[in-house]
């Protein structure tokens, strides 16, 4: 019995033993050596027993070009693409999906690239035309390439991308809210006239319509595939397409771990393999921003984003890592509930109480540009003169005051508990406006409850953000500040401006467009609906020898020409 | 069994009381009200309480623990990935907290007011009142980001690795139970900067514990008398002193690993490691209340779990409960 113990006892201690020498190993133990890398070869895509091509795949990597390392600003949620999802989920379906044409890309000074706003060149289809009817609508005609296939190796005719469309209007995803925007509504409207041959025509003459042919969620969707999925509850293989990738871009998903990593092979069977300058993306998830920043700086990851511009100075002084800034039309602003703060006079002094300088510099330290306006200064159509009123003015905010004949004027302000930099500026207008004598109590609300407030017309002020793609102002009008829009948060109503919005978004007539957006944006100035706030600067870090990362109208990095070299 | 029972009642109406609406996160801005109100039908929010509190018990005890409104994937799917991870970060932090905690504890109790018990007392301090995240920063800056020892924040493996085939869930288990020890070093390097950071903080309540139970034990009239009649001190300190500590010892190890399976989270977050606290987390930003039911029922049969093991302990450690329970029998 005594010697049972003492065994029992003294197996412990070995135990014990054995995990400190284990430990002390890893601290001691050299990175080299240690790593099995594990990639899938070109021309091997395997597909899982349904079908799909989530295998992991166990190949070898190319020997010249390098596997990229990648940490985005959030998780991957669902990689179905027409399903509402996050950043890092849009940049993997935006990885996997090829449209009809794209934008055309741009070198810029330090390696990257940026998207033509005016340009496009065919991607899924070989050549296009777009001819504006005389009944006001569109007609767009596409050609697509005979050698396009999917990563199965099945070719992409113009029933797939027929199926993208009449899925994006008939399934139960978030993109047949857009298509009215092009004038698309019904699948009467797409024509397969033979396998390489796909017509649209648009019921109006929208100035989007090519910018929209880009978008990633028109990618080509193989329909075979999708309907031998499908369910009779899932007509259009939604739970299917919900960790599974059936496209016919540069990569296929072959790993995918939501909240971890998705790993992104090359399409071995992409119409331009030879374009695609890596082995392969690796989508790591960071959750810590300054996390991913000092990953970056060390040369684990090769790019990241979301990084705090609080870290962004001492990233740019790194000679190890490149901060790729870009000008956005993206806005950040504090809407104001017209419902709960009714007296124009004072959200008219609010507005003039606002920081805007300090929020750039305090805030943002310097990475963003003043917003002035929901047309924002970097914006089409914007005007200088309307947006000027957008400044911070005490003494002005001070008389608005005095005027509204309010006193004692007390506010919620709310702000999403994960968006720390919302948080911040919270703080700073919260102590201009006490300075005016209004009381703004500050609430940090769970993401999800402050959805819910603001849909709900609960909050009196917020602050929040927008990027439309596309970047057009109408677009972005339409959906922030137009009677009945979901992310209308000022609740704001007024049938004039609307039908401005209307004009201006089915006019292809720039100055037509200039006209009536100028209008709408005094009219908002008017209504004092909102203080806009800043104007995004994106910013990207990536290692100093990384290149070719490519940003378009979406804001979704792509991958394809992404590569390093040893020699930079 | 009941308490099981308890903590799926109890769950479900606690993570409903939780402000916010899933189902408009879901949608995304361009939504509009039928697109919400598809997203709730499609993921029964719009049922009245009752019923969907039948559905809900119904599903869980065939281990149907929903589907994620944030990743539309299945809840106990998603769980059972990540559970190995947090279960082994939990593990090793536990006994680093034991092999700092135990040792310090019985030399501070034997050398009572001497200066190594001061210092096992500063430590206890530091350790109670030291942040995890301050921590857990402070060696990611130092030890991997200055002086390179050991790898970054990014998850159980570095990249490109491919795990070792899944035995017990464990990857330093797996990978030497394969036979592979490169990979199994690795996997302890890529655990050495989470479970430091935890066994550093966690030592403390065990070395308090330890000491305050070992003072208590040599204090007794046993233990004087066992001095008086000249049995070594050593003897006298772990066996009659070390092992009637024991029971409080092991209750605070038990209390703490419980802590542990649920308690991680800034750890979890803080190091990118794919467990089932990095996922209640996110769970709770977005309200996905299956995801969260599914993670507190999972850590709660867990806690249930451990309770039942912690019994057994106690009985192989006092041969008074086995003797009680064969009286009771």
């Amino acid at each position: 019995m005594k010697s049972n113990k003492r065994r029992a006892r003294t197996g412990a201690w070995w135990v014990v033993v054995l995990v400190v020498l284990a430990l002390i190993a890893a601290a001691c133990a050299s990175d080299e050596g240690t790593t099995t890398t594990t990639t899938a070869a070109p021309g091997t895509t395997q597909a899982g027993d349904d079908g799909g091509t989530t295998t992991t795949t166990a190949a070898t990597p190319s020997d010249e070009k390098p596997r990229m390392v990648v940490a985005l600003s959030d998780t991957v949620t669902t990689v179905e693409p027409h399903t509402f999802r996050s950043t890092s989920a849009y940049a993997v379906t935006h990885a996997v999906y090829e449209p009809l044409i794209v934008q055309l890309p741009e070198a810029q000074d330090g390696g990257w690239l940026l998207g033509s706003r005016s340009d496009h060149v065919g991607a899924g289809a070989e050549s296009y035309d777009i001819q504006l009817t005389d009944d006001g609508g569109m007609l767009a005609t596409f050609t697509l390439r005979e050698d396009a296939k999917f990563d199965d190796g099945s070719p992409v005719t113009a029933e797939d991308y027929k199926y993208v469309f009449q899925r994006s209007i008939e399934g139960p995803g978030y993109i047949g809210v857009l298509l009215p925007f092009i004038g698309i509504s019904s699948a009467d409207q797409l024509t397969v006239i033979d396998d390489y041959t796909f017509e649209i025509k648009a019921s109006v003459q929208s100035p989007l319509f090519e910018r929209f042919m880009t978008f990633q969620v028109f990618g080509a969707l193989n329909q075979a595939l999708l309907d031998a999925n499908a369910t009779a509850d899932d007509e259009w293989a939604f739970a299917f397409m919900n960790d599974k990738s059936a496209g016919s871009g540069p990569y296929f998903i072959s790993e995918y771990n939501p909240d971890t990593q998705v790993i992104l092979e090359p399409n071995p069977n992409y119409w331009d393999a030879a374009s695609v300058a890596n082995s392969g993306v690796v989508i790591r998830t960071v959750p810590d921003a300054t996390q991913r920043a000092q990953l970056v700086r060390s040369g684990e990851l090769d790019v990241a984003t979301g990084i705090p511009e609080r870290l962004l100075p001492e990233l740019e002084a790194d000679p190890n890592v490149n901060v790729i800034e870009i000008p956005t039309t993206g806005v950040h602003y504090m809407a104001m509930n017209i419902n709960l703060i009714p007296n124009v006079d004072v959200r008219k002094a609010i507005i003039a109480a606002v920081p805007y300088d300090a929020l750039i510099d305090q805030v943002m330290f310097g990475y963003a540009a003043p917003a002035r306006g929901v047309v924002t200064s970097q914006m089409d159509t914007y005007d200088p003169a309307i947006g000027a009123g957008y400044a911070t003015d005490l003494d002005l905010a001070a008389q608005h005051l005095a005027n509204s004949g309010e006193t004692d004027v007390s506010l919620v302000l709310g702000v999403r508990e994960s968006r720390l930099t919302d948080q911040e500026a919270a703080v700073l207008i919260q102590e201009n406006l006490r300075q005016m004598g209004i009381d703004v109590e500050v609430q940090v609300l769970p993401d999800a409850d402050w959805a819910a407030r603001a849909s709900a017309g609960e909050l009196p002020l917020l602050i929040h953000d927008w990027f439309s793609w596309g970047e057009d102002p109408f677009y972005q009008m339409q959906f922030l500040t137009q009677c009945g829009s979901f992310v209308n948060y000022s609740q704001f109503c007024n049938d004039t401006y609307d039908e401005l919005v209307n004009t201006g978004k089915f006019s292809v007539d720039q100055a037509v467009r200039n006209d009536v957006s100028s209008q709408a944006q005094q009219i908002m100035f008017d209504n004092a609906i909102w203080a806009p706030l800043w104007s995004t600067t994106r910013t990207v870090a990536t290692g100093k020898c990384v290149t070719g990362l490519e940003l378009g109208y979406s804001q979704v990095p792509s991958f394809r020409f992404l590569t390093k070299t040893d020699d930079c | 069994m009941a308490t099981v029972i308890g903590i799926v009642i109890i769950v479900f109406f606690i993570v409903r009381v939780l402000p916010g609406d899933a189902a408009i996160v879901r949608a995304g801005p361009y939504a509009n009200e039928q697109k919400v109100a598809e997203i709730r039908q499609q993921y029964g929010l719009s049922d009245p309480i009752p019923v969907q509190f039948r559905d809900y018990i119904s599903e869980v005890f065939t281990g149907n623990l929903g589907v994620s409104i944030r990743t539309n994937g299945d809840v106990t799917d998603e769980l059972l990935q990540r559970l190995p991870a947090s279960l082994e970060l939990a593990f090793y932090a536990v006994v680093l907290a034991a092999i700092i905690g135990i040792p310090m504890g019985i030399i501070a109790a034997a050398r009572r007011d001497s200066w190594v018990d001061r210092m096992a007392r500063v430590f206890a301090v530091l350790g109670s009142s030291m942040a995890l995240f301050w921590l857990g920063l402070l060696l990611i800056y130092f030890l991997f980001f200055k002086l390179r020892w050991f790898p970054g924040p990014i998850d159980r493996l570095a990249i490109g690795t491919e795990p070792p085939d899944s035995i017990t869930g464990f990857f330093t288990i797996d990978a030497a139970l394969h036979g592979d020890f490169g990979l199994m070093v690795e996997a302890f390097r890529y655990l050495a900067l989470p479970v430091i950071t935890l066994g550093f903080v966690l030592a403390a309540p065990i070395l308090k514990m330890v000491r305050a139970s070992m003072i208590d034990a040599l204090e007794s009239e046993h233990v004087r008398t066992a001095r008086a009649i000249g049995v070594p001190y050593w003897q006298i300190l772990f066996r009659d002193g070390f092992r009637n500590a024991l029971l409080p010892v092991t209750t605070a190890i038990g209390i703490v690993f419980g802590y542990m399976l649920g308690g991680n989270v800034i750890v979890e977050f803080l190091f990118a490691w794919p467990g089932v606290g990095r996922y209640a987390y996110t769970a709770i930003q977005v309200n996905d209340l299956e995801a969260l039911q599914g993670f507190v029922i999972v850590v709660g049969i867990l806690y249930v779990g451990l309770n039942v093991v912690i019994d057994l302990v106690y009985a192989w450690i006092d041969p008074r409960i086995r003797l009680g329970k064969k009286v009771a029998a």
